[in-house]
């Protein structure tokens, strides 16, 4: 059914892809392949030209220079390029006074599917109920579920995803991350942006990550996992003890914390608990820690920790606050634990020890955005690893907001059983989730 | 781009006119402002005959003003201006997209570009057949009602028709100029005032410094020269009222409301001429543009 050169693969590729938009390169020889079967993602700050190089994908941007394909061919030579690949680019693409039904079926006759698709996915985002409604009175979080029942209209292989949670609420996340992984898990093609890694730290398998219009890195989460470096957080009553026995057993590299522990690095937990044993010294608390994910992100990300060639110039208007700004977050950063002020020595980049960086407050809106309400339990879903438990030992009282941190009790734990593709929980208005639907999705079957 | 994809895009478009307001928003007025403009422009026709018959010079002229088919300026004129509303709603077939940025999904969810454009432009015309059919239909009832006690005023029917029929054409093509004209300025409002602006004020200046030979390859025009150029040669055909006088053509298409219109047929062609060359350079604006 497709044009002959297509060679099904379902996969994307990027090639050299360039962007000049007058004087600013938004993206600069960008390349990269997202294979089938996987969720990639595509990560960067604001104005790092994600949208530009996913619009060039699906043909809506012209590259200066470089080449996309999607399923061996560039867009516009896809005979029915909604069948394959499905993009949700826009949250905002609606005419105000058309109802989502009927914006669905605009779309469902253009693509050539029969009108009942549109009844299918209506429910799969959970908008049955809304359905007649005019898309002009919808909040940004039903717009965003239109948008991906609109990508979905063609039952494609591939979808494009550009920050598709934008707007939704927590159980709105939740959902569209069982749905992404059960949709690569039947072997088809993700790929989805953010600037926030912890958005999609648990949906993704490999991640691109961007910054300034150029490729960071390029590869599987696990790879830059083990990038992690790791550290020892112990308190002990005999501080210097302990110092001379590390250094007897040739460990130069930790230093004290401010909160009165000792911070070592590039050792495990074990190995301290064992000198300190063999030293005789009380260990009160040991805690092992990584770097989360975040920060390498952060690292990345910032022209200035990253090796951005020489003359690329400043960052771009409008890009984050300088890393010294005291008190400057970076977006979503929020590994609990490390927010008890790094120490010397654990080489934080500039700016992690200003105090203004435990601001209170600030990381709570981000655990939010993953810890589900009690109750919420969608088939497949796996719990997501808490980045790092905070510290048990933790001088300072948590933040108010610390119990969203707190892992799923145990009636809350998402029973990591096989994917069941089910509706997203319907909207205010709707007096039933979309959860009744049986009609599998475009990724029935069961996830390993 | 086979029939089958063009099939599917024609029903989008279809489906895209239908479940907003606009199409009847428009057609509302079009009626009316037909209607209307044809019974004005009757009425003061039959005035002007009935205060010619009551004069001494028309018993000395020897003709007979009683089927004089006076309302075919009327029937014109009312045509003519009702075509404002296909023209208006062919441009804006491609702005609303591109302002509500539906644009996006409509090149996600097509083949190519070309082809979105494709079903426009077969789309629209069919809209301008609709509302082609309206406006005779109002235009036909308001010289109808216009010349109610002077029937002889009203053309014959096969004039009628021949009118009513480039009408339906004229229409049809101001949707392509529409489409081609909303293609090339992308801008609703931008569209809307230029095209009513040309046709409605602009171009009827600058025909005022043109001579009458060049005035009718002016796209209005052209247009409005098709049921103008037939309402004259009804209105000839009717009556010898005009035989000895030497400027005979200007005063009908004074009458008409349409200088220096050429025969029907070339103004139609003209029209056409100008409908292909807004669509080109529509999508030349289009091809390459990114959507951003």
């Amino acid at each position: 059914m497709y044009g002959g050169s297509q060679d099904g693969s379902g996969r994307i590729v990027a090639q050299q892809l360039t962007k000049v938009f007058g004087p600013v390169t938004a993206v600069r020889e960008m390349s990269f392949t997202v294979e089938p079967g996987t969720v990639t993602g595509f990560l960067g700050p604001n104005g790092a030209g994600k949208t530009t190089t996913l619009r060039m994908l699906v043909g809506l941007v012209r590259p200066t220079s470089g080449l996309a394909t999607i399923n061996g061919l560039p867009f516009d030579r896809l005979r029915n390029p909604a069948r394959v690949v499905g993009a949700l680019l826009e949250a905002q693409g609606f005419h105000p006074s058309r109802t989502a039904r009927a914006h669905l079926l605009v779309y469902a006759a253009a693509i050539g599917v029969p009108d009942q698709r549109v009844e299918h996915v209506l429910q799969l985002v959970g908008l049955d109920a809304a359905g007649n409604r005019k898309v002009g009175g919808y909040s940004l979080g039903m717009r965003q579920r239109l948008a991906l029942a609109t990508a979905l209209l063609g039952d494609p292989r591939v979808l494009i995803l550009d920050e598709p949670s934008n707007g939704l609420d927590p159980e709105g996340i939740a959902w569209l991350r069982t749905f992404i992984r059960g949709f690569a898990a039947s072997g088809r093609t993700v790929l989805i942006s953010s600037h926030i890694l912890a958005e999609i730290e648990q949906t993704i398998d490999h991640v691109v990550i961007i910054s300034q219009g150029q490729s960071m890195y390029n590869g599987p989460l696990d790879d830059l996992r083990r990038r992690q470096q790791a550290r020892v957080l112990v308190r002990t009553s005999n501080t210097e003890a302990l110092a001379s026995a590390l250094r007897e057993d040739g460990v130069h590299n930790f230093s004290a914390t401010p909160d009165g522990r000792l911070a070592i690095n590039s050792v495990t937990g074990e190995q301290v608990a064992d000198i300190a044993l063999r030293a005789g010294i009380a260990l009160s608390g040991v805690e092992e820690e990584h770097a989360s994910l975040e920060q390498l992100y952060f690292q990345l990300t910032t022209p200035q920790f990253a090796s951005v060639p020489a003359g690329y110039g400043a960052p771009q208007p409008g890009y984050g606050p300088p890393p010294q700004a005291p008190g400057y977050a970076p977006p979503g950063y929020a590994p609990p634990g490390y927010g008890q002020t790094p120490p010397p020595g654990w080489a934080p980049p500039a700016g992690y020890t200003q105090p203004g960086y435990q601001q209170p407050g600030y990381a709570p809106p981000q655990r939010q955005t993953y810890a589900p309400p009690p109750g919420y339990a969608p088939p497949g879903y796996a719990p997501p690893p808490p980045p790092q438990p905070a510290p048990p030992a933790a001088p300072t009282p948590p933040p108010a907001a610390q119990p969203t941190q707190q892992e799923p009790t145990p009636g809350q734990q998402y029973p990591a059983l096989g994917y069941t593709p089910e509706g997203l929980p319907a909207q205010p208005g709707s007096t039933q989730p979309g959860s009744t639907q049986q009609e599998p999705g475009p990724d029935a079957e069961g996830r390993a | 781009m086979d029939i089958e994809t063009i099939g599917n895009l024609v029903r989008a478009e279809f489906r895209k006119v239908l479940s907003t307001k606009l199409w009847w928003a428009l057609l509302i007025p079009t009626a009316a402002l037909t209607f209307l403009y044809a019974l004005i422009w009757s009425a003061l026709g039959v005035g002007v005959v009935e205060s010619l018959t009551d004069s001494p010079v028309y018993e000395q002229a020897g003709v007979d003003l009683q089927d004089t088919a006076i309302s075919v300026f009327g029937l014109a004129r009312a045509i003519n201006i009702g075509t404002i509303f296909p023209m208006l709603l062919g441009g804006l077939a491609l702005p609303t997209e591109i302002r509500h940025r539906t644009i996006t999904t409509s090149y996600l969810t097509a083949p190519t570009r070309m082809s979105v454009l494709t079903a426009k432009l077969i789309t629209y015309p069919i809209w301008g057949l609709l509302y082609g059919l309206v406006i005779s239909l109002s235009a036909s009832a308001g010289i109808a009602l216009g010349s109610k006690d002077n029937t002889g005023l009203l053309p014959p029917a096969a004039g009628w028709l021949q009118i009513v029929g480039t009408g339906l054409l004229e229409s049809v093509l101001w949707t392509l100029v529409g489409v081609g004209v909303g293609a090339l300025l992308r801008n609703v409002v931008g569209t809307s005032i230029t095209l009513l602006m040309y046709s409605i004020a602009v171009e009827n200046l600058v025909a005022l410094g043109l001579p009458w030979k060049v005035a009718g390859y002016l796209p209005n025009q052209a247009a409005d020269g098709m049921t103008s150029s037939l309402a004259g040669e009804v209105f000839l055909h009717s009556t010898t009222l005009l035989d000895q006088v030497d400027f005979r053509n200007e005063a009908i298409q004074i009458l008409a409301g349409a200088r220096g219109a050429l025969d029907w047929w070339l103004s139609g062609l003209i029209f056409l001429g100008y409908a292909a060359v807004f669509v080109v350079f529509g999508w030349l604006a289009n091809r390459n543009r990114d959507i951003t």
